[in-house]
């Protein structure tokens, strides 16, 4: 579900919803996404924040929509130069810096259990970010996250 | 024979956190032989689903509003959902199972 070319390193963007507009951009001519997915992602995200920061300096976001709004199943990684502000997903007031963002856009959550499971598991792993790639090379990302999100999970 | 649970799991829109907290707390209870059926909804449809599948327990992973089903109960999603804790959050829940 990691693809090359949906992996953004070192963005900045001034807030959260320019960042959703420009990768709302990028999906559309993807063809990954409907015309409304943007408007679905905003209201999801103001009613029902995704912030997550498990591992102290690494607050990460998972914005989501509905199936109905993608098109294809994917993970998109951003890695933010400057963290953006999300809310947190269990209170919804926390402010989280989220320094990495995990755009999912899924048509059919219940055929990527397994994945999403890995994704949900890494976000709470210290070691998982700290041993990130480092640099501008996408292909070690992308080799790396795929590593990382296809292990088998012993429990 | 064994007694069987209904936990109804609930995210902002239905779909991904829910789905996997769902899947790993079906998991966890089922090696400790408990019968679980789980539905997934949306905040807006837990009243509806707190009629028609009339769960024993509720699992959010967003943020649920109190005053929605105050009576019934609830456990944290977060630990079915990441795994962190899954056993200590898995226990307690067996727990209250058990009380019912």
């Amino acid at each position: 579900m990691v693809e090359k070319d949906l992996i953004f390193l070192h963005q900045k963007f001034e807030s959260r919803k320019e960042s959703f507009v420009i990768l709302n951009n990028y999906l559309l001519e993807k063809n990954i996404v409907t015309d409304d997915f943007l408007d679905a992602l905003n209201e999801r995200e103001d009613n029902f924040p995704t912030g997550l920061e498990f591992v102290e300096g690494f607050g990460v976001a998972i914005p989501h929509t509905e199936s109905k709004y993608c098109k294809k199943d994917t993970i998109i990684f951003v890695q933010l130069d400057a963290p953006i502000i999300f809310r947190d997903m269990e209170t919804g007031e926390e402010e989280i810096n989220a320094k990495y963002i995990f755009l999912l856009t899924l048509t059919d959550p219940s055929g990527h259990i397994d994945v999403l499971q890995n994704l949900f598991s890494l976000i709470s792993d210290k070691d998982f970010f700290t041993n990130l790639p480092k640099g501008e090379d996408v292909n070690l990302y992308f080799h790396y996250l795929n590593s990382k999100l296809n292990t088998h999970r012993e429990n | 024979m064994n007694k069987e649970y209904r936990i109804l799991f609930v995210c902002g829109n239905g779909v991904a956190t829910s789905t996997a907290a769902a899947m790993r707390c079906q998991e966890y209870l089922g090696e400790k032989d408990f019968v679980i059926h789980v539905e997934e909804c949306k905040v807006d449809a837990v009243e509806g689903m707190a009629m028609t599948f009339k769960p024993d327990v509720i699992i959010p992973t967003t943020i649920l509003p109190l005053d929605i089903c105050p009576e019934i109960k609830r456990f944290p999603g977060m630990p079915f959902m990441t795994g962190i804790n899954l056993a200590k959050a898995g226990d307690e829940l067996i727990e209250y199972l058990n009380t019912i």
